[in-house]
């Protein structure tokens, strides 16, 4: 893509960029219909309009330059949507941060492109904080997870698709199957540890970014618009639960599948697409990366659909199945608006990829069963328990003491608690993220 | 003439224009006068900014130079206050020591080689003692003492002057100098130092002062790059930066006059209250920090494009740094005044007649964002002048 000129916007059309304006043009639409059933509210409408706009100027950009302007604009628009959440502030706050400094690694990426030298790490670094790509994703779990669901469907589905149009755009190479296949298990696992259903579909998004990456680097891209569809449902699912049982909390939840059948119908068709079930043409997108991996990428990329189908199966079971509830269906709008999200995926699919789909299905199955301890129940206490037992022992005191002055601290005295939990949780999660890398890099070559 | 050699020169080329232009628009902005002592340095101070805008040669920067630093002083201390007479004095040190440093210079310069062009191939030696008495102006690290000092006593309008387009006098002299040295390790380092002490500082007007040392040591910085975009994006920083943070400093003043409030910590759920105000403050804001399509971002990009085409990658990280601390130092002010609690200070949006200044800078970061013609212009300056 090249570089534009300062004061000239340009705008161009070109079958990559149809493809991601319409499947974000019919998300928004289902969204706002979706939003609209707790009535109009200007807090979420006017920067769900804004970013659509942002996000629109991005898929239809010409150069770097118009590209990058929506790109942070997107950013900014962002964290009026995150905030509206319960507790989401402070969430806010770090998106806000973390899309600034994004954006600034990529503005320095675009210059040295610009200058002819390789920016390739910098712009896959500065685009990668957007998509939510390994090991820049650290900031989505809590965006995604605390925003309001319609925002989160906004958020998941289409804008961090924004970054992995950009990746596509710059063409970075083979650290794209590293990065993704990464992502992918990594963020299966951590999803399979969250009693928080926002959060947990937060984290598979982490995952699906992985594995739409390693798509990319297959030449396939099927299955972007696939998550962007199911991910919106999913989200709007959870919310629509959310509004009728008041809380998101797995093990609260259970048995409504008889008291809210349709949003059940809608949530199972939303997750057998993410998962790959064989009777959608939506799952081919998977299947097309599947068949251009061999080797170890391939057992990789069959454990992390695995994973995907655990997950899926965990959300489900965990709002859905299991002891008859009490529950009211969703309000009418709520379920047109996911309907309208729904449509493309209830295309039937070509019968090539059952067998590869049905092992998936079976031993995913196996994975969610076995790994329902994960998932601590309510302690006594009756609070939500944080991130399951896939926290490796705490970093040594040394190390977890963040280089932080404690003049700072002072000066931002809600900074340090933060900290502290920052590096004692994420420390040693990320300690097993570089491991996972470090493996795969070693073995792939 | 005064002696052979030695003769008063001024002359019009693209980057004294630039320079005058901006100056001439700063300062109509700073409009209406306090009192007639006051009116008077402002316009004695436009005339000698703008003759060192024009100067053609070393002897006529220092003179231009040395009666614009003096021509300040009354309009810094105009409060009369104790503090603002100490910082007065510590501020007139700092000038009058930098401006022997530069006459010291300009002197050697002229035993070395007989005239007093800017271009006069001197040892470096004397460049150095170019450099040391420009940089008392141009508030580098560890000159720049006077500026937070003087800030927080001038009153608002001249603070913006100060910040403006005084500072940028220091670096005017540099890129006329053209020297060969290179000052991209201070410039770094001021930067980033002032950048950081920036964000702890809590009382508004210092905390603005801090921020333009950081952003002016963007032009020595550029200019050590030795390529022509960076010079020009270094020249254009310099009128952007001053229409912004003369700004910023109006709306610290509106602040302290209409709400008598002078710190940042003070300013939570301001927004409300005086909503225009802090509008312009947050489009400020957002174009010191480099958002586009402001100003900020224009003079961020061109600056950026030189550094990467030069392979100057140090510089191109320490531009980045900067602008994140710039969101360090003033997006907690923003958000707090828009999203904090309500605030028990009463405060109003000033009457129009005190809005519009500030608002038109506001307007100028947005219009020179989307409309960067002046960039062509920082080019040819860069070419010619510097």
């Amino acid at each position: 893509m090249e570089i534009g000129t300062l004061g000239h916007f340009t705008f161009q059309v070109d079958s990559l960029s149809l493809h991601f304006a319409t499947f974000a043009g019919l998300i928004w639409v289902g969204v706002t219909l979706y939003a609209l059933a707790s009535g109009p509210s200007r807090r979420f409408l006017l920067p769900c309009a804004g970013a659509f706009v942002a996000v629109m100027g991005v898929f239809f950009a010409g150069d770097l330059l118009t590209l990058f302007l929506f790109f942070e604009a997107l950013g900014i628009l962002g964290f009026f949507l995150v905030r509206e959440g319960k507790e989401a502030r402070s969430a806010a706050i770090r998106y806000f941060w973390t899309m600034l400094v994004g954006g600034l690694v990529l503005l320095a990426g675009i210059l040295v492109h610009a200058s002819g030298d390789d920016g390739t790490l910098l712009l896959l670094l500065g685009f990668g904080v957007k998509a939510g790509m390994l090991p820049v994703h650290g900031w989505l779990p809590a965006a995604h997870g605390k925003a309001p669901p319609p925002a989160s469907a906004l958020l998941s589905g289409v804008m961090i698709k924004t970054g992995i149009y950009g990746i596509i755009r710059i063409d970075p190479g083979s650290a794209l199957l590293v990065l993704g296949l990464g992502g992918a298990l990594y963020g299966a696992a951590r999803a399979l540890t969250q009693s928080d259903a926002k959060r947990l579909l937060a984290w598979s998004s982490v995952s699906q970014v992985g594995v739409i990456l390693t798509g990319v680097w297959a030449g396939s891209l099927g299955h972007i618009a696939t998550h962007a569809w199911a991910k919106a449902l999913l989200f709007m699912a959870v919310g629509a639960v959310l509004l009728r049982t008041g809380t998101v909390q797995l093990p609260r939840l259970g048995g409504l599948w008889r008291a809210m059948p349709v949003t059940f119908g809608l949530a199972v068709l939303g997750g057998g697409a993410l998962a790959g079930l064989p009777l959608l043409r939506a799952s081919a997108g998977k299947a097309e990366i599947h068949h251009a991996l061999e080797g170890l990428p391939e057992l990789a990329f069959f454990l992390a659909s695995c994973g995907t189908v655990a997950v899926v199966l965990r959300l489900l079971s965990g709002i859905f199945l299991g002891p008859r509830r009490e529950g009211t269906e969703a309000p009418g709008l709520m379920v047109t608006g996911m309907g309208v999200v729904a449509l493309p995926l209830l295309l039937p699919a070509r019968p090539e990829d059952l067998l590869y789909f049905g092992l998936t299905v079976v031993v995913g199955t196996a994975l969610h069963r076995a790994t329902r301890r994960w998932h601590p129940a309510y302690p006594a206490s009756g609070e939500p328990p944080r991130s399951g037992p896939l926290r490796l022992p705490a970093l040594p005191g040394p190390l977890r003491r963040m280089p932080v002055s404690p003049r700072l601290r002072i000066r931002f005295p809600d900074l340090a608690p933060r900290v502290d939990r920052y590096t004692r949780e994420t420390g040693a999660n990320l300690a097993l993220v570089f491991v996972i890398l470090l493996a795969a890099l070693a073995l792939l070559r | 003439m005064i002696a052979p050699g030695l003769h008063l020169h001024f002359g019009l080329d693209p980057l004294g224009v630039l320079f005058a232009a901006t100056a001439a628009v700063l300062w109509l902005l700073v409009l209406p006068p306090r009192g007639a002592r006051y009116g008077i340095f402002l316009g004695v101070t436009f005339v000698f900014t703008v003759g060192v805008a024009t100067a053609g040669n070393l002897l006529t920067f220092l003179v231009c130079f040395e009666l614009l630093s003096l021509s300040f002083w009354p309009l810094i201390v105009h409060d009369e206050t104790e503090e603002a007479l100490a910082a007065g004095r510590a501020y007139l040190a700092y000038v009058l020591t930098g401006g022997s440093l530069l006459l010291l210079g300009v002197v050697a310069t002229f035993a070395a080689t007989g005239t007093v062009d800017f271009d006069a191939p001197v040892s470096p030696f004397v460049t150095g003692l170019l450099l040391a008495g420009l940089s008392v102006k141009a508030a580098l690290i560890p000159v720049h003492g006077w500026v937070p000092r003087a800030h927080p006593v001038a009153p608002a309008p001249v603070s913006a002057l100060l910040s403006g387009l005084m500072v940028a006098t220091g670096s005017l002299g540099m890129i006329r100098i053209a020297p060969e040295l290179s000052l991209a390790p201070i410039a770094a380092l001021t930067v980033v130092v002032a950048g950081v002490v920036a964000i702890r500082t809590d009382d508004l007007k210092r905390r603005l002062a801090w921020s333009t040392i950081s952003q002016m040591a963007y032009v020595p910085l550029a200019l050590s790059v030795l390529h022509p975009e960076a010079l020009a994006g270094g020249i254009l920083h310099i009128t952007h930066h001053a229409f912004m943070k003369g700004g910023l400093f109006l709306c610290a003043g509106l602040i302290l006059h209409h709400a008598g409030i002078r710190q940042a910590s003070r300013m939570a759920g301001l927004a409300r209250q005086m909503p225009w105000t802090m509008g312009a403050f947050t489009v400020l804001s957002l174009g010191m920090i480099g958002i586009p399509p402001l100003s900020g971002f224009v003079t961020k990009w061109v600056m950026g494009s030189g550094m990467a085409a030069a392979g100057a990658w140090f510089s191109l990280a320490v531009l980045m740094l900067g602008a994140l601390l710039a969101a360090l130092y003033l997006m907690p002010i923003v958000h707090a005044a828009w999203f904090g609690p309500r605030s028990e200070v009463v405060a109003e949006d000033p009457p129009i007649r005190h809005l519009v200044p500030v608002l038109a800078t506001a307007v100028l970061t947005v219009v020179l964002g989307l409309l960067p013609r002046l960039v062509e212009v920082a080019r040819v300056a860069a070419g010619a002048g510097g």
